[in-house]
């Protein structure tokens, strides 16, 4: 049998001692101060998270930025979905923000509008097998089209139906240009999923330029800002003072399917009629 | 010298439904080779998948068939685990079986993402919370293991053995260590055959998926399918080239072992279905049922095709 031995007495006691001797060198090696700060140096660069700093935008934890929508004012007019169109360059077969006619209990017609709820706890962003999509510090939901594979489960697992996918390559704009705003950002490629973002480019904006998203007409998404009745509403759920915060505090909100768990930040003013 | 032209004609010559089945599967090669061109050069819109619909039955053949893969760990199990020698033959078709399988999955899932030059992502960029990503890695790790697991037979074989002299005797070292292989790949298999079923479980925007019993019911019809298939490429192999590779009594103990775990699915799906379904008259699920049939046209082939045809009358047929 002595040929099925992995190895002889010999050998291991070679090895080990092998072994035993580099772990002393290196310890020797480690007592100079030098060489040490360059092992330090070496060792501290954790390749994903030096990765994730550089795509990855984390934004401000002192903020939670969300949304009120008033069900009361909101006439249907749909022109925050144009806005959102024009500004994010979407086309009409992937709206961010989807309008839909809906009635009360009691049959009283009222104009339901959805952006992306941004859920605090995301089904979306743990199916997500390559963190591409993530919450960032500030309470976005937040896309990298750069990190995205296509799998779709992010699509499978939204229960709000917010997120569309690139199916096929774009050709041309949105065609809501010009009327509605310009386009702000570039259009996401063939093969990737997206959905709102707020208007992120706005509010990382503006917030270096001292002004206040919901306040500050350049740092507030175009949905928010085109509304002719204000019936939507953007801010800072941090700050006790900012528009939204107003709202849920002096009013009863509803957010959609609370039951899930998802912990949206975006909140509803029922309409009349409505019991909640 | 034999040309390669010969040797095809003896070939066929030889065996006349050999050729015939080769010519069906290169058939089947270059359709397949022509609608993969086709979904990487014009993308995924060749699939007519939607937004509404964004995994459709797509879904069932790159990622659930996975589970056709299964017998290599459920018999690898019996093999070298639990040392039932008898189920040896089988074992090492099915460690073939697996490695077809999975290999063929993987290159179908890179075909059914969005960015297939992406495909390493997942290698990089770790949410460990995701079970896709779970399954990414297991079918990655769980493939090496059936290479190692087929890497003997392969080093054994008559040609490779007489081109590499050392091949033999390099097999007979890694089958000293395939027990301790069968265990990880033991496993790998349970964690992302279960997983397989979670992909779906989990999803609480799915209220007909969203139950807790998918995972245990994808193991066992994995297994099941698993050694049937196995099981039904051996017969077939048998019957075409004319002799026989495994003992019918061996055939008949993996036909009353699949059926047996068949039974074990049923049983737990009549109960799944009770309680998740029948009695529990949730909301979304009676919701997601009655718009599946005003509003899409989906209806008749849930009901008859998946419910009927796939639930119930696919395990008895196995």
């Amino acid at each position: 049998m002595a040929e099925d031995k992995f190895m002889t007495r010999r050998e291991f006691i070679a090895a080990m001692s092998a072994l035993g001797g580099s772990v002393a060198v290196a310890v020797a090696l480690s007592e100079i101060d030098a060489l040490r700060d360059l092992i330090e140096a070496e060792v501290s660069v954790e390749l994903p998270e030096v990765v994730r700093e550089s795509d990855h935008h984390t934004g401000d934890h002192r903020h939670s930025w969300g949304m009120v929508i008033d069900l009361r004012k909101c006439i249907g007019c749909q022109y925050c979905i144009y806005a959102c169109q024009a500004v994010n360059d979407v086309p009409d077969d992937m709206r961010w923000n989807v309008y839909l006619p809906e009635v009360t209990e009691t049959g009283e017609p009222f104009h339901m509008t959805r952006p992306c709820l941004h859920c605090q706890d995301a089904p979306c962003v743990s199916v997500c097998p390559v963190e591409a999509t993530y919450v960032r510090d500030d309470g976005i939901v937040m896309m990298d089209y750069e990190r995205c594979i296509g799998c779709r489960y992010c699509q499978v697992a939204c229960p709000y139906d917010v997120r569309t996918f690139n199916w096929e390559k774009r050709e041309e704009s949105s065609g809501y240009q010009g009327e509605w705003g310009q386009a702000e950002i570039d259009q996401r490629p063939r093969g990737v999923a997206e959905k709102c973002t707020f208007c992120v480019h706005r509010i990382d904006r503006g917030l270096a330029h001292g002004m206040v998203p919901g306040v500050d007409r350049p740092a507030t998404p175009a949905c928010v800002n085109v509304c002719p009745v204000q019936a939507r509403m953007f801010g800072d759920l941090n700050d006790p003072n900012s528009p939204v915060s107003r709202i849920i505090d002096e009013q009863p909100t509803f957010r959609l399917r609370e039951d899930l768990g998802t912990e949206p930040n975006v909140y509803y003013v029922p309409p009349e009629g409505m019991a909640i | 010298m034999t040309t390669l032209a010969q040797s095809v004609r003896r070939q066929v010559q030889g065996a006349p439904v050999f050729s015939a089945w080769m010519l069906f599967l290169t058939t089947l090669l270059v359709i397949g080779l022509i609608a993969g061109i086709q979904v990487l050069w014009f993308g995924l819109e060749v699939t007519n998948l939607t937004n509404t619909v964004p995994w459709g039955l797509w879904i069932t053949v790159d990622l659930s068939a996975i589970a056709l893969g299964a017998g290599a760990f459920s018999l690898s199990t019996i093999v070298y685990i639990f040392r039932v020698k008898s189920f040896a033959p089988i074992a090492r078709i099915a460690v073939f079986v697996g490695f077809v399988g999975y290999t063929s999955a993987m290159l179908a899932l890179v075909m059914d993402i969005g960015r297939p030059d992406r495909f390493w992502h997942p290698v990089v960029f770790w949410n460990v919370h995701s079970v896709l990503w779970e399954i990414t890695m297991c079918v990655m790790f769980y493939s090496a293991v059936l290479i190692f697991e087929l890497g003997p037979a392969v080093l054994e074989s008559e040609g490779v053995a007489k081109r590499f002299k050392r091949g033999p005797q390099i097999a007979h070292q890694m089958h000293r260590f395939t027990p301790a292989v069968s265990v990880v790949g033991l496993g790998l298999s349970l964690l992302h055959q279960s997983s397989l079923g979670a992909t779906y479980g989990v999803l609480v925007a799915r209220p007909i998926w969203f139950k807790p019993s998918l995972p245990v019911l994808f193991i066992l019809s994995a297994v099941a399918a698993g050694g049937t298939f196995t099981l039904g490429i051996t017969v077939f192999y048998e019957n075409m080239i004319g002799k026989r590779q495994i003992t019918s009594r061996l055939r008949n103990q993996l036909a009353m072992f699949a059926g047996l775990m068949t039974l074990a699915y049923l049983y737990l799906k009549l109960w799944d279905y009770l309680a998740t379904t029948y009695y529990s008259h949730l909301p979304a699920r009676v919701e997601s049922t009655n718009l599946l049939e005003s509003t899409t046209p989906y209806g008749v082939t849930f009901w008859w095709l998946e419910i009927v045809v796939g639930r119930w009358c696919q395990p008895s047929f196995c």
